[in-house]
């Protein structure tokens, strides 16, 4: 187990510093978030099970208050 | 007088080391009546000439002893017990046969102290053995006084056939030197010469051949080579004299004692009682995290295999690209963390949990009784 949170750890901690690199470097070159974002709802419809979830986190506060 | 005393001193702590093939009963009677000797000695410088050298007393004694036999005789005796050899086959050990003879002989030549008033003493007893029961006597040589009675006897008790005696010990002296001819001594052991390198070793006073191959002493007894394992190995010059073959002298009682776990049933069943429910609830407790930790790992693998796939679908500008890769990458990373976490969760707390409480009932609810 000691030597399994090492591992995990020290993949974790690459990954992690990878992945910052590629957002800093995206970033740097021109990314844009909004034009991100929007592709992605095109694809995933985020923003549908975002609202979704608000209005069942509302109904389910209004039942239990 | 000082050469004297080192001479003999040097002479028995060799011949201690030498004995060592024999059991440590046995080793310290030889040494006994070897001193014994030399305090009956007129003049020591004669004894010692006439002893040679101790590597020709110890193939003598090699030679005599019956290793085999003793063993069987000193395991019936109890460690505390003054070794007791009126029993064996009704005479005495061969080997302490040869130092009397011996002894006789040294006498015969006028070695020993003679005395006037010297009374004729059995044959079959052997007034010198009686004294050497205790071991301590190698080390702290007995009062003059004590031994004025066996340099009484001696010479009184081979007076008798001094001719007859003399070419005894010449024939005897003749089959220890080709006996001798064969061994040296290489670390304080008898190892054999190779015959086939040439002509034999003089003596053992000259340089030491050492061999590859330690000789076993009990192959100079009459025994077959099988008769023991192994020898332990020399000891050193400072403790040869209390060099003791522990391991032939393990007796039963110092063996560990088997014991059986037996469970004390009151404590165990409240035991059982109240640690059901309390591990019942820590698992219960464990398991909320356990849960929390496999619903954000499957939640953030799941995001970032959804953003990386998505990065090769619908993203065309490298900047929109390398974000999303880089997103992808950190909740990969972090879903991978919680399923680590789910693991360690599953497999080391709630499983550990349950073996500290089976371990702290064996512990307090069980106890080590021995078996008869």
């Amino acid at each position: 187990m000691k030597s399994g949170w090492k591992i995990i750890l020290l993949v974790v901690l690459i990954a992690i510093l990878l992945g910052a690199v590629c957002m800093g470097v995206g970033m740097m070159t021109g990314a844009d978030f909004s034009r991100i974002w929007t592709t992605l709802d095109d694809k995933y419809h985020v923003e549908m099970y975002y609202q979704y979830f608000l209005e069942v986190w509302s109904l389910l506060q209004a039942e239990l208050m | 007088m000082e050469v004297n005393i080192i001479n003999k001193q040097k002479f028995l702590a060799e011949l201690g080391r030498l004995l060592t093939f024999m059991y440590e009963e046995d080793r310290q009677t030889a040494l006994a009546m070897y001193s014994k000797m030399f305090d009956d000695a007129a003049e020591e410088q004669m004894l010692l000439q006439f002893l040679i050298s101790p590597t020709r007393q110890a193939v003598l004694l090699a030679r005599s002893y019956d290793a085999k036999e003793r063993k069987l005789q000193v395991h019936t005796q109890s460690r505390e017990e003054a070794p007791d050899y009126s029993d064996y086959d009704g005479q005495f050990p061969p080997f302490i046969l040869a130092i009397d003879d011996l002894q006789q002989a040294a006498a015969a030549q006028g070695i020993f102290s003679p005395v006037e008033d010297a009374q004729p003493v059995d044959e079959d007893q052997f007034s010198l053995f009686d004294e050497i029961s205790s071991p301590a006597k190698v080390t702290a040589p007995a009062p003059a006084a004590e031994n004025s009675a066996p340099a009484q006897e001696q010479p009184q008790a081979v007076s008798d056939e001094p001719e007859a005696e003399k070419d005894s010990v010449s024939e005897f002296a003749d089959a220890v030197d080709a006996f001798l001819a064969d061994f040296s001594i290489a670390d304080g052991e008898l190892v054999p010469s190779h015959s086939e390198q040439g002509e034999p070793e003089p003596e053992e006073e000259a340089a030491p051949q050492f061999d590859d191959q330690p000789f076993h002493l009990e192959e100079l007894s009459h025994q077959p080579a099988s008769q023991e394992t192994e020898e332990p190995p020399a000891p050193a010059e400072e403790e040869v004299l209390i060099d003791v073959r522990e391991e032939d002298y393990s007796p039963l009682e110092e063996a560990p004692a088997a014991t059986v776990r037996k469970a004390r049933v009151f404590p165990l069943i409240l035991y059982i009682i109240f640690s059901i429910p309390i591990t019942l609830l820590g698992v219960l407790l464990l398991l909320i995290p356990t849960l929390f930790s496999l619903s954000f790992a499957v939640t953030f693998v799941s995001s970032g295999v959804l953003v990386l796939t998505g990065a090769f679908a619908g993203f065309s500008i490298f900047a929109d690209l390398m974000v999303i890769l880089g997103l992808a990458i950190v909740l990969l990373a972090i879903g991978l963390l919680f399923t680590w976490l789910f693991i360690w969760f599953i497999g080391g707390a709630i499983a550990g949990l349950i073996r500290g409480v089976i371990r702290l009932g064996g512990k307090w609810c069980y106890k080590e009784v021995a078996v008869r």
